[in-house]
Order: structure tokens, then C-alpha cells, then sequence
């Protein structure tokens, strides 16, 4: 039953939002707004999976990967660099006691 | 992915590649985790096949493994997988396909799927974009599920591998094209911040929804000069 409604209910998130505009020519301030979109969604991503623990907020070796794929990222590294280094410097940071 | 037209086979098949591979990192996890926790691993893979949404299962998981019931269960997946309606919506317009083959790709919509084709501009190369990235993530997801049920035993607390470090990894990979002006930032910007503040007042899944309305904030500041 959980699987189910879960499984409908994200459908049709995914429905709804890919049929409403679809083939439609959007005024310049929607089309402004929707190029903007990503940019505050993914920040939100970022630093809520960086930091929230639940509805708690908290500093621990994620901050160190996170920072991490920042220098990688900087240095124009390829996409897996950025990932893999990330997880090795949690990983490490956790090993040595780091949250 | 400042490029604007189809990357090359071999770039698409790196890039999609790392995005596949972390997802199968993180259905290993999800495997695994709901293995210890009590799920059946047939429950697991067919969640993973029809749900199709990484954070929003693990939340759901979470909640049944504390013992909070189906509702609260359903209830909090739903309010994780709100923002692939802001996904969807974001591709809705450019993804130009037929009626029919509209219902399969909207179950493709995910992060990878919409942030890697939204950036071609003509009409076939974001279609074979989205499709690759939708159907290589999805398949790595459900056997990286799979895999990690068969294994739970042996793997233990993934956390030790820094896994739950990835999608903010990714995301991070992700942003840095998006933010080409002013407008840009601050959106970005009030977006992080919207999220963290409402952390401790909000549900999961709320915070990051009501993030996009950074996106707000970003219009009511100038444009950069041209």
C-alpha cells in the first residue's frame, strides 16, 4: 500500500508538472523565473542535505566532502572527481572521528 | 554543461555514467538499509521500479523503520518528490514529444534527466538527452537497489563510505553552470538560505520545495549590464 500511493502520488507530480506548459510559449517574466528556478532548488538541495539532520540542523564530515567537491569543482575537475573525492574525504573524516 | 549542443557518445557516456553510478551507489544503500531495517527485498526493488525517487523512498523508509506508520510514510515521500513537479515543470516546455510518449517520460523526471537536457537547445538532442540520462539513472537505481539487498548483511552502515555526501557532491557539480549573472546568485543564494531556515520548522521535503521560491528573490534585483 505504501509503495502504491507513493508510486501514484509521485506520478503524478511528475505528470502535472510536464503537461502544463507543455508546447506553450511563456511570457518573458514565467521564462525568466523558470531559468532561475533550478539555481534556488538546487541551493536548497545542498545546504539542506549538507547540514539538516531530520529538522535539526548540524556541522559534521559531510561539511568536509561538501567543501571538497567546492575545490574540485573550482578546479574544473571531471564530474566523477568531484564525486568520488567528496565521498573519500567524508569517509576519511569520519574514520578519524569527524561526526 | 555550458554546451549548448549533444556532447559526443563518449562525453554522454561519462557523464550520465557518473550520475548512473551514484545513483547505484545510493539503491546499494537503499537496499541495504531497508534490509536491516525489516522491508522485504522484493518490496524494495519493486519501490525503486515504480517510485523511482531516491530521497523520497529513503524518507519514506525511514519513517517505517521508526515505526510511524503508512500514512506518515506515504505522506512524507510525497513531500520529498513535491519538487520534481518544479523539475517537470522546468522541462515541460522545451521536451517536445508525442502526447502518448509523454505519459512514459514523466517517469523519467528526475534531477539528472531534467539538469542535463535542459541546457540543449535544439529539440532532438535534449529528447535523447533526457531519455539516456532518465533510463541510465533508473536502471542503475533499481539494480544498485537490488544488489544492496543481497548484500545488506555484509556492508553494514554505508555512512562510513561518506555516501550520504553525494547529492550535495552532485549538486555542487551541477550549479556552478547555472550561475552565469547576478540574478543567478541571488537566487541561488536565497535558496540555500530559505531551505536552512526552514529546516527546523518544516517537515523534510518542504524546506527544499519552498527553496525554489528563491528564484523570487533573484527577479526583484537588477540584471546584470549586457
Amino acid at each position: 500500500m505504501v509503495v502504491l500511493g507513493l508510486a501514484v502520488g509521485t506520478y503524478l507530480f511528475r505528470l502535472a508538472g510536464l503537461t502544463l506548459l507543455a508546447g506553450r510559449t511563456l511570457p518573458p517574466t514565467v521564462d525568466e523565473l523558470l531559468r532561475l528556478l533550478p539555481a534556488a532548488l538546487i541551493a536548497g538541495l545542498i545546504t539542506s542535505q549538507t547540514f539538516g539532520d531530520g529538522s535539526t540542523l548540524v556541522i559534521d564530515a559531510r561539511l568536509v566532502g561538501a567543501l571538497t567537491a567546492v575545490v574540485a569543482v573550482a578546479l574544473k575537475a571531471p564530474f566523477l572527481v568531484v564525486l568520488l573525492s567528496a565521498l573519500a574525504m567524508t569517509a576519511a573524516s569520519r574514520a578519524i572521528g569527524l561526526g | 554543461m555550458s554546451a549548448a549542443s549533444l556532447p559526443t557518445l563518449a562525453e554522454r557516456f561519462t557523464i550520465i555514467g557518473s550520475w548512473a553510478l551514484a545513483a547505484g551507489i545510493f539503491g546499494l544503500s537503499f537496499g541495504a538499509v531497508g534490509v536491516s531495517g525489516g522491508a522485504s527485498p522484493t518490496m524494495l526493488v519493486v519501490m525503486s521500479l515504480v517510485v523511482y525517487g531516491p530521497s523520497s523512498q529513503f524518507g519514506t523508509l525511514s519513517v517505517l523503520i521508526i515505526g510511524g506508520g503508512a500514512p506518515a510514510a506515504v505522506a512524507s515521500g510525497l513531500m520529498l518528490n513535491a519538487r520534481l513537479f518544479a523539475m517537470a515543470l522546468m522541462i515541460s516546455s522545451r521536451l517536445q514529444i508525442k502526447p502518448m510518449l509523454r505519459f512514459l517520460a514523466a517517469h523519467l523526471v528526475i534531477d539528472a534527466s531534467v539538469l542535463l537536457s535542459v541546457s540543449m537547445t535544439d529539440p532532438r538532442s535534449l529528447r535523447r538527452m533526457y531519455f539516456e540520462a532518465g533510463l541510465g539513472v533508473w536502471t542503475l537505481w533499481v539494480f544498485g537497489t537490488f544488489m544492496g539487498t543481497l548484500l545488506a548483511a555484509r556492508l553494514g552502515d554505508m555512512d562510513r563510505f561518506g555516501v550520504d555526501v553525494a547529492v550535495p557532491a552532485m549538486f555542487l557539480a551541477l550549479i556552478v553552470p547555472l550561475l552565469t549573472d547576478r540574478r543567478a546568485w541571488i537566487s541561488a543564494i536565497s535558496g540555500g538560505i530559505i531551505a536552512l531556515a526552514l529546516t527546523p520548522l518544516l517537515p523534510p521535503g518542504l524546506p527544499v520545495l519552498l527553496a525554489s521560491s528563491g528564484c523570487f528573490v533573484g527577479m526583484c534585483v537588477r540584471r546584470d549590464p549586457q
